[in-house]
């Protein structure tokens, strides 16, 4: 009974917050009904996916103007899980041949996007006389996975706490800049849904901003960011290793002793869920038996937007704009140079893809 | 901001069980709807 008591009471918990992120998701997804019913009727696709950006921008709003006692931090929390739903439900819309396919040309890219962006920030750190640690903080930042990575590369080279705050907050405004600035520019370059989601999930580096980078430029150019977004987050661990096995011959961190237990602990095990639902949903047999309908599909691409839109009222409601300004100077000149090298050099690469008739 | 560090690194320590539980509740959300217990999801 008493059991029974605190598992109901551990599930009341969360209550609150979620209804915070229910009522800033509606807001942006009535937002964007508004915002569709005033458009002609040839400009209706500019609001497509749009609530993902108004519930982002309500958040922000909302989570800088009110400080929301402790009781709501649990239920806003939980906007990490239904990120994770909502791309595992993606994998639903991706046939299986196309993700490995894509596969192949986006490890290439990663690979050599995760590359650059540690060149491009141990030079720049350089020049800014930036700590090795932080540089490597933000190396990890921009590469891999934006905030996930930094806090799971920091303890596995002894980072400072203020370290790890200036790499997250770096990480976070040119993450919100990201959601404006590159559809804006991917609609002036005229990009294709596949080529534009490619170079979102390659340049923007916070999982959910990429994933709403993507959705804000089409639905399918949301759907290629999150593939090549889970390709970064898939290669975290082995990076992370790498930094770690770098700072413990240099002395300045502890030997990483279990590689292979190492490795699968950084794994994000969600991509799994992800490569899953794309097999199951692309079983099509030749007496006609389909693994999802499309009735189903449809409802499983529904289900994956009420999980997107409390996934983005959490992110805006996490962003907070004073943390964001306590950046210093360096750390955020770093940022911005790396960020535009890394922009710069995934673009040049998708395009060189598309000359050469790859992608 | 290191409140916000924090709180990544409390969900970081439970990043492995909120992957999981992300994975779960897919697949039985996919059974669900397969069976057709749910059939549509209106946006």
């Amino acid at each position: 009974m008493k059991e029974k008591k605190s598992v109901l009471k551990a599930v009341l918990e969360y209550i609150p917050g979620l209804a915070v992120l229910l009522v800033i998701g509606l807001c942006g997804k009535y937002l964007e009904r508004g915002f569709e019913s005033i458009l002609n009727e040839s400009s209706k696709v500019l609001a497509k996916d749009m609530y993902i950006l108004f519930a982002i921008i309500v958040g922000i709003i909302v989570g800088n103007l009110v400080r929301f006692p402790a009781v709501f931090r649990k239920g806003i929390a939980t906007y990490e899980f239904f990120l994770k739903f909502g791309v595992i439900l993606i994998g639903a819309r991706l046939a299986v041949q196309e993700l490995f396919t894509l596969g192949v040309i986006g490890i290439v890219l990663v690979v050599l996007e995760i590359l650059a962006s540690i060149i491009i920030v141990r030079l720049v750190s350089r020049r800014f006389r930036l700590s090795e640690k932080l540089s490597s903080l933000i190396s990890i930042g921009v590469g891999i996975c934006g905030v996930s990575a930094i806090v799971g590369c920091a303890p596995a080279i002894d980072a400072d706490e203020k370290d790890s705050s200036y790499a997250i907050a770096i990480i976070l405004i040119f993450g919100a800049m990201a959601l404006v600035l590159y559809p804006a520019i991917g609609k002036l370059l005229d990009m294709t849904d596949r080529s534009f989601g490619m170079w979102a999930g390659l340049a923007v580096d916070n999982t959910a901003e990429a994933v709403a980078t993507g959705h804000i430029y089409s639905e399918a150019a949301g759907k290629y960011a999150t593939m090549t977004k889970l390709m970064r987050n898939a290669l975290m661990g082995i990076t992370i290793l790498g930094f770690a096995l770098y700072y413990a011959r240099k002395g300045m961190a502890k030997a990483v002793t279990h590689k292979g237990r190492f490795l699968w602990e950084k794994f994000p095990k969600f991509v799994l869920g992800f490569v899953l639902f794309s097999i199951l949903a692309s079983i099509r047999l030749e007496n006609g038996f389909v693994f999802l309908t499309s009735g189903q599909e449809g409802a499983l691409k529904n289900l994956c937007k009420w999980a997107f839109m409390l996934t983005f009222a959490g992110v805006g409601l996490s962003t907070s704009i004073r943390d964001m300004g306590k950046t210093g100077f360096k750390p955020f000149a770093v940022g911005l140079m790396t960020e535009l090298g890394v922009g710069l050099f995934t673009l040049l690469l998708i395009y060189g893809l598309g000359f050469a008739g790859i992608l | 901001m290191p409140e916000r560090v924090a709180e990544k690194r409390r969900v970081e320590k439970k990043r492995i069980s909120v992957d999981w539980l992300a994975v779960i509740v897919a697949i039985v959300v996919l059974v669900v709807v397969k069976v057709g217990l749910v059939g549509k999801i209106p946006w």
